[in-house]
């Protein structure tokens, strides 16, 4: 199971209020917001917390979790400013987060055994018509590559709210993904 | 107008600023999706909640907030909500 998210900071500075009032209750359990009022930066604090949600949420659709709104439903842990976990219900995920000066993307962990390969690339724009097929698109071109696999036979199929799926051709390939989107910034995941 | 249209254009004026796709904001209709129609992004959703909260003066739990995914349940919401405020 894999999942990631990113989270364009000067994007989010001009679309999301997170000092509206009752926002952050809506999302964080009280230990989460006590997190952010103890942050030094209470913004880069949030969009962590958040980020993290958003890459377990995945994983959980992944493993056949229904899927639901409330973000408050998952429980954030750190560990220390790179590591940390989720937990949705029965469901345990750990997380790992990079925190770029323009952005914050969080990955789930992969098992031992497994490479996790995270990549963050740049949106040729930030426009909402373009930035779901430009992200599967760049992703496609890499996989093509490291698997040499013919890029033209390669499509992902979106199932919202589920996750996407990879085929070659019809047949659908058993490789792990994750990509996500925001603002200028894509991200794409897939284990080895 | 009906009782539902009305509701349907008090929504709409809910849910505007937030929307991705004009195109499917302009067909809207009871079954549109917020996230899969609309591209709404997650951190807005949480704005949406909150918007509705504050202009019917009700609170939406999680469990109503897991309800909101399209048009048709945000209405349902609302109206069970203002229905238990009497």
């Amino acid at each position: 199971m894999i999942g990631n998210d990113i989270i364009d900071i000067a994007y989010t500075k001009k679309t999301t209020d997170w000092q509206r009032r009752g926002f952050l209750k809506k999302v964080f359990s009280d230990a989460e917001q006590d997190i952010i009022s103890e942050a030094k930066d209470a913004f880069a604090a949030v969009w962590r917390l958040w980020s993290m949600k958003e890459a377990a949420y995945k994983s959980y659709l992944q493993k056949g979790g229904l899927p639901f709104n409330s973000p408050a439903r998952i429980a954030i842990k750190l560990t220390d400013t790179t590591f940390g976990s989720a937990e949705i219900g029965e469901f345990y995920q750990e997380l790992r987060t990079d925190q770029a000066d323009d952005y914050i993307a969080s990955y789930t962990q992969p098992p031992a055994e497994l490479k996790q390969v995270n990549q963050v690339f740049n949106l040729s724009k930030n426009d909402p018509a373009t930035q779901s097929a430009e992200t599967r698109k760049v992703l496609i071109q890499r996989l093509a590559q490291d698997y040499h696999l013919e890029e033209k036979e390669l499509s992902i199929s979106k199932n919202l709210p589920g996750p996407p799926e990879l085929y070659l051709g019809k047949q659908k390939l058993k490789i792990a993904f994750s990509m996500s989107h925001h603002g200028v910034f894509g991200v794409f995941s897939f284990l080895d | 107008m009906t009782e539902k249209e009305a509701l349907i254009a008090e929504l709409r004026e809910i849910i505007k600023p937030y929307v991705q796709d004009q195109e499917a904001f302009e067909n809207l209709s009871e079954e549109t999706h917020f996230i899969t129609d609309l591209k709404i992004n997650s951190a807005n959703l949480v704005d949406i909640i909150l918007d509705t909260e504050d202009k019917y003066n009700i609170e939406i739990d999680n469990e109503s907030m897991d309800k909101m995914s399209d048009v048709k349940s945000a209405m349902e919401v609302i109206k069970d909500k203002l229905a238990a405020k009497g």
